[in-house]
């Protein structure tokens, strides 16, 4: 007899850190009233050695500094980091050096790629835990949490669910549908059903990273995740 | 120790973004990889690029010498003093 596969996706947030100028711990972010980050700051990571570190720019930085976090106790759950633009601030000057020079920095190039970050900290953890790396437009946050819920559905314990983002750099502004503000977030997931991902909500935009840590960590019942679909996440009854 | 070490020491902290290090933190005679300072093969290639934009040398990545001449900051000082252009 086959038994039936389940298409629940749901999970429990264990824990969470989170990263920004003006935003730089936990006290902070409690009270956070939802207003976008601003700001050049860019947090120190003293937990990852210095010769690794160094490879890391601003954006790879706050990612870090969330995954180091103390609250997070990282113990080598598969990990997921989700970025809308990624390495941005990185990607147009080396683009620009290659047509000016014809030559780019070997060190820049292969700190380019949408997943360098996340392999950067299991190299220094010593972790050979999987990584998936995410961009997906403005349904950023619900590929997240989709590739999150479907990862604990397939039978993980736990993930780690990685979002950042900073400011497109000056030459792509003109082309972005929405201000980007600098920040980075771990959200540390469990099996269980504290939330449920679910379709047929009427959305009239799509959700920002941001915006779903602000639901979670807030008493709303539901945030609608995206146009597309009418995904929402909707919260248990307590 | 000469200038030109000197000045190999301070590009290699510059192109390889060894922020906490200063030029008299590095060993002339020690080792540039692995051991030693514990620089990586990224390093190395940026390390190349960096000599050739300064010095206007000519490298190959793939023979025995250039792994000799990347030992440390000494047999690299002597290898660009011999061979630069600029």
């Amino acid at each position: 007899m086959s038994t039936t596969p389940t298409s629940t996706l749901r999970f429990c947030l264990r824990q969470w850190s989170a990263w920004a100028p003006g935003l730089e711990t936990r006290e902070a972010w409690s009270g956070w009233d939802g207003t976008l980050p601003h700001g050049d700051a860019s947090p120190k990571v003293d937990a990852m050695p210095a010769m690794l570190r160094r490879r890391a720019d601003r954006l790879g930085k706050m990612t870090l500094e969330t995954l180091y976090a103390p609250d997070i106790a990282y113990h080598g759950q598969p990990l997921i980091h989700a970025s809308r633009h990624g390495e941005a601030t990185r990607t147009v000057p080396l683009l620009q050096a290659l047509a000016r020079d014809g030559a780019v920095s070997p060190q820049a190039f292969s700190m380019a790629v949408h997943n360098a970050t996340a392999g950067l900290f299991t190299i220094a953890t010593r972790t050979h835990a999987p990584v998936t790396a995410i961009a997906a437009g403005p349904e950023t946050a619900l590929a997240g949490l989709l590739e999150a819920c479907s990862q604990l559905a397939d039978g993980a314990a736990s993930v780690l669910l990685c979002f950042s983002d900073e400011p497109l750099p000056a030459l792509y502004q003109p082309y972005a549908d929405t201000a980007e503000a600098p920040f980075a977030l771990t959200l540390d997931l469990v099996a269980g059903d504290d939330f449920t991902l679910g379709t047929g909500a009427a959305c009239t935009e799509d959700a920002t990273p941001l915006s779903l840590l602000h639901f979670l960590l807030g008493g709303e019942t539901a945030l609608p995740l995206s146009i597309r679909g009418g995904w929402q996440i909707v919260r248990s009854a307590m | 120790m000469s200038d030109l070490a000197v000045e190999i020491k301070a590009l290699i902290i510059e192109s390889l973004n060894l922020e906490d290090l200063t030029p008299a933190d590095i060993d002339t005679d020690a080792p540039l990889f692995v051991d030693g300072l514990g620089l990586d093969s990224i390093d190395a290639l940026e390390l190349g690029v960096a000599l050739q934009k300064r010095y206007g040398l000519s490298l190959s990545a793939e023979s025995e010498e250039t792994r000799k001449h990347f030992g440390s900051v000494a047999s690299l000082a002597a290898f660009v003093a011999a061979n630069r252009s600029k």
